[in-house]
This record gives C-alpha cells, sequence and structure tokens, in this order.
C-alpha cells in the first residue's frame, strides 16, 4: 500500500488533507479533517443561556441560530427592532464571509502577505487583480465594523440574548451603519461588474459538480427544501423536523462526521453513487431560488455570467458566482435594514417568562443551512445537544470534489502541488 | 540587515484567530519591509519541510489549544523551530473553550484515531484532556482574548520583530502596551519572559459601566433580567467576571450588556479566578440570614464551567496539573 497525502488544506477551520491510497484497484480518495473540538461534550452541563457565546466558536452565524433556539427553549418573541438588529448582524456575516472566500480565491495564487518564496514565482498576477484583492479586505474591515457595532464583538458575537439583543444602539452608530452600507453597496456593484467582465476563468478550471441534491431553507415559507440536482422539489418538511429526516455516519478515516438523507441511507462518498448525499450553501439556496423564479434580477445576472443558470451542471465557477450573487443581495438588504428607524424602537428585548424542556431553530447561515435543538432539565442545564453545522453537511460533497479532481488530473505523479492546489480552490466555495 | 523570519500556526481551535491577523492584513503587509511569513499554513499551505528550509524562525505566533497527539507534536516542533514563541488567544494561551469538553462525563463521539482504521489513514490520536501549549513547551510570550484585540495582537508583533530596528514603530507599539513591556520595548530589549501583552488590572478598570456598591440582593442568569445600561453588571446580580479577568479588552463584552466570562485569564493578583469569584461573590452578598445565603448558593449553576470558561486547563487549581509538571503558564509572579 501507498499513501500520497495533500496537506495542509489551505482555508478550512481545522486541519484538512487528502489522502490518496493506492492498492490493488482504483486508487481511494479520501478528504481528511484530522481534529475534532467536540463541542456537544462542551456544551453538556452548560446552562443553555450561555450557548449562544459558547457555540459561536463554530461560526458567528451559531451565535444567532443559538439565540433563536433560546427563544424557543424560553417560549419568548423577540421585539421588532431586536429581529432587525439580528437580521442585520446575519447579512453583514454573509458579506464578511463570501468577501473572505473570494479574497482567498484571488489570492490563491500570489501570496498577498508577500511570501517571498511565491512572490519571485508570481510577477503576472495583473494589477488590477491586486487592486480587487486589496479593496476586498478594505470593505472586510468595514463590514466587520458594523458586526461590532451590531454584534458587540465581530468573530465572536455577544449581543443577540433570548427575546432580542443585550443593548440598544449608540447614536453615533446609526450615521456610521448607513455610511457603511453606502459604500459596500457600491463595492459589491463593482465586484459584480468585475466578476461579470472576467469570470473566474484565470483562477479556476471548469471542473463541475456532481448531480448531487441540495438542502436550504425557503425564504418564502421558512420550510426546509430538498431539491435534486436538477432542481426539482424531493421533500418539503418543516424546520423541526430536520434532525428526524437526517441522520449522521461517522467513517474511521476522518474526524468529521457526514449528514445524509435517513430516507435513501448512506453511501460513503463515491462520485458515483451520489445517493443520500446532500450540500448545503449558497450554491444550494440561488438553485432553490432560481428554480422558485424568484432571484433578484441583478444576482442571477451576475450568476449567470459565472457559469450558467442552469443550475442542473453547475461548476466550481457557478459556486463562487453563487457567492457573488449572494454578496449584492447582501448588500441591497442591509441598505433597508442599516437605517434608524429599522435599528430604533421602544424596547431591545423580551423577558422570558417561562422555560420549556427543549428549543429547536434553524437558519440559513453564511455557509448554509445551520441548526440546533437542546434539551434541558428543571434548572435550564444542557442534558442533550444536537447541532448541524455547513461543515458536517457539505462533508460528502468535499470529499467528492477532491475525488474528482484527483481523477481528472493527469499530473497527480508528476505535480501534486498542482492537484493540491486545485483541490483547495474547488473546496473554497463551499 | 537580514530580514526576520515569522511562522504563523493554529493547533485545535477555531480560525478567529488566524482571521483577526488577516484583520490587520495591511499592517501584516508593512512587515514585509523587514519581515518574511514564511510558514502560514492556513493562508499559504506551508509545509512542515518550509520550516526546516528556511531554518529557525525569530517568531513563532502559535494559537490553539493541544487536542490530539498532532497538535502536540506541532508544537514541539515549532518550538524547537522558533527563537520567539508567541501564544495568541485563550485557546493557546490558557486551554480555551475546547477545554470544557473535559468537564463532560463521557465523551459520545467515537475517536476514530484510536482505532485500527485509523491507524490505517493515520488519523492523530486524541489527547487524554486538553491542554495549553505552555504545558508541553516554553512559551516566551501570550496575547490573550477570545480572540485577541487587534491593537493589542499588533503590537505585541510589531514589538517582537521590530525591536532596536524601528524607533516610531516601537514607540507606537508601546504605547498600547502595560508600563512594564513598553519598558522593555522602548530600551531595545526583550520583555521579561512570560509577558502577557495585555493590561495589568482587572476588566473593572476599563469597563464603562458605573460602580456604586458591590452589595446585591438576589443572582440573576443573563435571560431573566434586562439589565439597567451604564451600570455594574455585577452589582445588578449577574455573574460578571470582570473583577477577576485582565484588562486588554477596553470591557467590549460588558459594553455590548454581556458579562465578562474570562477570556483574558486571571489578573496579576489572582491566583484562581473562580476562587475569587466566589469570594467575590459571597463577600459582596446583602445578607447574613443562613436560609437566604443557601438559596442563592443553590442558584449557582455550573460554576466551574463560567469561571474557567477559557482557562479550565491552566488556571484552576483543582484541574491544571501542579506546577513543576507544567511549563510556563502565563506568569503572574
Amino acid at each position: 500500500m501507498r499513501r500520497t497525502i495533500l496537506e495542509p488544506l489551505r482555508w478550512l477551520g481545522g486541519f484538512a488533507r487528502v489522502m490518496v491510497i493506492h492498492e490493488d484497484g482504483a486508487p481511494q480518495t479520501l478528504f481528511q479533517i484530522t481534529n475534532n473540538i467536540h463541542i456537544q461534550e462542551t456544551c453538556l452541563g452548560r446552562p443553555v443561556e450561555e450557548l449562544p457565546r459558547i457555540l459561536s466558536i463554530l461560526s458567528p452565524a451559531h451565535h444567532l441560530v443559538s439565540a433563536l433556539t433560546l427563544d424557543s427553549v424560553f417560549n419568548v418573541t423577540p421585539t421588532p427592532m431586536a429581529v432587525n438588529i439580528r437580521n442585520a448582524l446575519s447579512e453583514t456575516l454573509f458579506l464578511i464571509h463570501h468577501m473572505r472566500k473570494l479574497y482567498f480565491l484571488f489570492t490563491s495564487e500570489s501570496n498577498p502577505l508577500d511570501d517571498f518564496t511565491l512572490s519571485q514565482r508570481n510577477t503576472n498576477q495583473p494589477s488590477h487583480e491586486r487592486e480587487l484583492m486589496d479593496q476586498i479586505m478594505r470593505h472586510v474591515v468595514l463590514a466587520q465594523e458594523a458586526s461590532r457595532i451590531l454584534g458587540g464583538r465581530s468573530d465572536h458575537p455577544v449581543s443577540i440574548v433570548p427575546g432580542g439583543v443585550s443593548r440598544f444602539l449608540k447614536e453615533p452608530y446609526y450615521d456610521r451603519l448607513d455610511e457603511i452600507a453606502a459604500k459596500l453597496a457600491s463595492f459589491a456593484v463593482k465586484i459584480g461588474g468585475w466578476v461579470s467582465g472576467n469570470g473566474f476563468g484565470r483562477q479556476l478550471q471548469n471542473l463541475e459538480i456532481m448531480p448531487i441534491n441540495s438542502l436550504s431553507m425557503s425564504p418564502h415559507n421558512g420550510e426546509i427544501e430538498l431539491r435534486d440536482s436538477g432542481g426539482k422539489i424531493i421533500d418539503t418538511f418543516r424546520p423541526e423536523l430536520i434532525f428526524e429526516k437526517i441522520a449522521f455516519s461517522v467513517e474511521p478515516w476522518t474526524y468529521q462526521p457526514f449528514s445524509f438523507v435517513k430516507a435513501t441511507g448512506w453511501n460513503a462518498p463515491d462520485i458515483d453513487n451520489v445517493a443520500g448525499s446532500y450540500f448545503v450553501g449558497p450554491l444550494a439556496r440561488l438553485r432553490s431560488n432560481i428554480q422558485s423564479n424568484t432571484p433578484v434580477d441583478p444576482e442571477l445576472s451576475v450568476f449567470s455570467t459565472c457559469g450558467s443558470t442552469d443550475v442542473e451542471a453547475p461548476t466550481i465557477s457557478s459556486a463562487f458566482g453563487a457567492l457573488v450573487a449572494e454578496l449584492i443581495g447582501s448588500v441591497s438588504r442591509i441598505r433597508r435594514l442599516f437605517r434608524r428607524d429599522a435599528l430604533t424602537g421602544p424596547s431591545i428585548r423580551s423577558i422570558p417568562g417561562e422555560m420549556k424542556q427543549s428549543g429547536f431553530a434553524a437558519m440559513e447561515s453564511p455557509e448554509g443551512l445551520i441548526a440546533h435543538h437542546y434539551k434541558v432539565d428543571g434548572r435550564g442545564i444542557v442534558e442533550e445537544i444536537q447541532i448541524l453545522d455547513a461543515a458536517t453537511q457539505n462533508n460528502a460533497l468535499k470529499c467528492m470534489i477532491a475525488q474528482k479532481v484527483v481523477k481528472e488530473s493527469t499530473d497527480f505523479d508528476r505535480d501534486p502541488k498542482a492537484v493540491k492546489l486545485r483541490i483547495e480552490k474547488a473546496l473554497l466555495p463551499f | 540587515m537580514p530580514k526576520k523570519k515569522l511562522a504563523i500556526y493554529t493547533a485545535t481551535g477555531c480560525p478567529a484567530c488566524e482571521n483577526t491577523l488577516l484583520d490587520i492584513n495591511y499592517d501584516m503587509v508593512s512587515l514585509t519591509s523587514n519581515t518574511d511569513i514564511v510558514f502560514w499554513p492556513y493562508l499559504q499551505g506551508s509545509e512542515w519541510e518550509t520550516l526546516d528550509e528556511y531554518g529557525p524562525v525569530d517568531l513563532c505566533i502559535l494559537a490553539g489549544a493541544v487536542r490530539t497527539e498532532a497538535d502536540r507534536n506541532a508544537v514541539i516542533r515549532l518550538r524547537s523551530s522558533s527563537r520567539l514563541m508567541l501564544a495568541i488567544g485563550s485557546c493557546a494561551c490558557f486551554g480555551g473553550l475546547p477545554a470544557l469538553c473535559d468537564l463532560s462525563a463521557g465523551m459520545s463521539d467515537s475517536r476514530p484515531g484510536d482505532t485500527d482504521s485509523g491507524n490505517k489513514y493515520l488519523l492523530p490520536k486524541m489527547e487524554p484532556t486538553v491542554c495549553a501549549p505552555c504545558q508541553i513547551v516554553n512559551i516566551d510570550y501570550f496575547t490573550p482574548g477570545c480572540p485577541p484585540t487587534r491593537d493589542l495582537l499588533w503590537s505585541a508583533i510589531q514589538s517582537l520583530l521590530s525591536l532596536g530596528a524601528n524607533t516610531p514603530k516601537i514607540a507606537f507599539a508601546a504605547s498600547r502596551l502595560p508600563q512594564a513591556i513598553a519598558d522593555s520595548v522602548t530600551a531595545g530589549i526583550l520583555p521579561r519572559p512570560g509577558s502577557i501583552f495585555a493590561g495589568e488590572k482587572a476588566v473593572c478598570a476599563t469597563c464603562s459601566r458605573t460602580k456604586e456598591e458591590k452589595k446585591f440582593d438576589a443572582f440573576f442568569r443573563t435571560h431573566q433580567i434586562d439589565p439597567a445600561s451604564g451600570r455594574c453588571l455585577l452589582e445588578q446580580g449577574i455573574l460578571c467576571q470582570g473583577l477577576a479577568t485582565r484588562e486588554g479588552c477596553g470591557g467590549i463584552c460588558t459594553a455590548a450588556g454581556a458579562p465578562c466570562r474570562g477570556c483574558f485569564g486571571r489578573t496579576e493578583k489572582v491566583f484562581d479566578p473562580g476562587a475569587k469569584m466566589v469570594s467575590a461573590v459571597s463577600s459582596t452578598f446583602n445578607s447574613t440570614d443562613p436560609k437566604e445565603l443557601k438559596n442563592v448558593a443553590d442558584s449557582f449553576v455550573d460554576l466551574a464551567g463560567t469561571f474557567y470558561r477559557y482557562t479550565l486547563a491552566t488556571q484552576c487549581a483543582l484541574m491544571a496539573p501542579n506546577s513543576e509538571d507544567s511549563n510556563n503558564a502565563p506568569d503572574n509572579s
């Protein structure tokens, strides 16, 4: 047996690598996550109201969905102003996440911090790309300022609490948010224009994504939709049922579990048999929106230039197009949300009066659909917890993408670093 | 003058610390006039061989806790390849949030790395408990926080990389640092080993909320009341750990209406943050009636998970290894 290991893979939270095992027959390609923070054990025994802060370690959006779950545990309805602040924070997180992904893509072949070993080899990056990359990080910083205003902190927000938010915004923040929204809006137009004109051709190979199901939350009725690769709905159900519809599998070669559609059954990741697997995230959401005939026009036009509007055969380029499309959608929403009338009101929170034994919530995060379910004892101490994160749901897709890139790479033995780079870029939009 | 060499690495944790480094992107780019970042797996995809190729680095910035044997090996290897090591973030300084799983009665997750199959696939084994890198190797400096604030992080990096080379940069960094560290770097020498690039007093010293009298009649959990804005949270009966926690964040959580949870670790004068909090809360409760006091004591839940939220591995006297066994947990002496 011979192993080839491509590591470390860039830009992924946690350690990731691709291992190719050459034994008798076809080589086996595995996408491995090689550590585990045991987040569920971390939460057991904690007071349930502390979970939004603890779970933000997964991503800032988990702070939000955890607070939504607490709304359910404490049976409390957040005030309208708090809902707007939460939504505004959520949109800001989309911007930060998506812009960072684009930054990584544009810097994938030329180190932004001028690593001398790479920069000497990469003198052919067009200056307009370099400028765009620079501008992206400047606008990430602006979006982070907005998320600090709304969430108290940027990477690990603290201000979303059961029933609302923990503070009113201070007076100077209203004008500042308005200013930030305007700046981000103009920049999103610039990115959209740039992508429409140039696409991602230089950065990306035209790798087609395998025909795999997707899961997303309908923006119209909040139901969860399972769609096939053609966008046709296979199943719709209330979010509360998600942990009944989805199951998990642990494979011996990775610490990251896989989620799959229970009714179809689990099949280890295999590009020739995708049954049971599904993915979440921007491309899944856009697939749903396009099939529902509800995309915002500018979003669709950007998406169409990045690959095609044909969601049946999306490419990696299309997946990046979905990121840009969502970015444009987000800035149009923050222009409405970052307004004084939306972010003011008589009350920031409703104080819970009762506590139930359990609570559930799901939402679309920048990474994809996420859901939490808590069971608590009479004192509000967490006894059981279920967490559905995007990394688990996209694990099978990522594994299959790695398999496909390796399979289609004729230069694997000759230049594994080039293969690694292609894998990194192909995994980036998920 | 030859350029200095910098390595950046995260063991088990989240990407927030590395994202903070990305957020000071422009500052980091400005470093490249005198520093090369030769090893950064998250951004550059650097392989371990790179470290051997470029020899010892001048500074290694280390984030994350030690959860797997791969983390342990990485920390040891980085130590042997670095002249100075700066731990950043609560995980690298104290073990951080991931260590809380050690309070759990049983780990339900299967551990593929411990199986024969896991061995076949070279999955690193899990360590018996989560620990901080300073419990394995000697760490020179610490910048705590979850994640650390940009100002402190940038000041620490500048101080350690521009030492004796660039006066304006040092002066700028020193203006944001504790006096003892600032004195050292402006004099052109390294701060005392074990120094913490953060404040010296407690969070209360920088918290914007007004403190009147530290007496309260009842204890509340954060979901039970809407605390008055501008007034000390502890005085309103909410467990806020600001009085036992090192300042440096500027009180960002308390300013947002959320109590401090101690991500900067204990202050200079505190031996054990949990013991300090229990003592402080006990002495400020406004009652002498034993029955009433018992009710209050019973209403406190999960003291370990609250008071050692980020520091269980290193600062809980009952959980952390003896000082002889650990290398150099952040030094307060």
